[in-house]
């Protein structure tokens, strides 16, 4: 896939589990990290990294009504990143249960759980 | 775990205020109502999963987890960007 701008600006018309009321973010590159930052609430930032990243094998599942909120009818232009949780007192793991998609097209986004059980919302990156 | 054998039709209670109908069962899925006051909150396990890793997640990074999460993506030569 080509580049990316720097910074791209997504509209999370549900916000995210947690952060409900959060539906403006902008996701910046500084390379190697991805980060999605609020962009009403300065203090709220999370780390990303593209699933494929962390799982070359990843599939996606998104349900009907998420699939709905981003509008995503081209899989090809969908960015899949996981929410990377880099606690003090343990190894980071990324989020592989909730995707975060977004659709390059008209920069939409959302987090996508999943209702399958088969990735874990902690898996370890740092193998 | 309490386990309830129930059909499609059939219902139960929890607490007196929450119920619990099955509208439908499949071969892998299973449909529910459910019937409770405003104050309680029904969610999907998975949704409130990440709730709370969404929260953990938010917190101040630790410099030491972002160093070494630097320190396998140098190993692995791979830039986030080039798996994109």
């Amino acid at each position: 896939m080509t580049l990316y701008p720097l910074t791209i600006h997504l509209e999370f018309p549900h916000g995210i589990p947690a952060f409900e009321t959060q539906t403006r973010f902008r996701l910046t590159d500084r390379e190697p990290l991805l980060f999605l930052e609020s962009e009403t609430n300065p203090g709220l930032s999370f780390l990303l990294l593209p699933v494929a990243l962390i799982d070359p094998d990843y599939r996606l599942a998104i349900a009907a009504e998420d699939r709905e909120i981003i509008d995503a009818t081209d899989q090809s232009r969908l960015l899949c990143l996981a929410v990377i949780t880099a606690a003090e007192d343990s190894p980071p793991t990324a989020n592989l249960l909730a995707p975060v998609v977004i659709n390059l097209d008209n920069g939409r986004a959302v987090q996508a759980v999943r209702s399958d059980a088969v990735y874990s919302h902690r898996k370890a990156i740092c193998s | 775990m309490l386990v309830i054998r129930r059909r499609a039709g059939e219902t139960l209670l929890i607490g007196g205020e929450i119920e619990i109908e099955i509208l439908e069962t499949g071969s892998s899925q299973v449909k529910l109502g459910i019937r409770a006051p405003k104050h309680v909150i029904v969610l999907r396990k998975e949704i409130q999963i990440t709730v709370e890793e969404n929260v953990l997640a938010a917190k101040e990074k630790s410099g030491a987890a972002l160093d070494s999460l630097l320190q396998t993506l140098k190993k692995r030569g791979e830039s986030p960007i080039s798996a994109l």
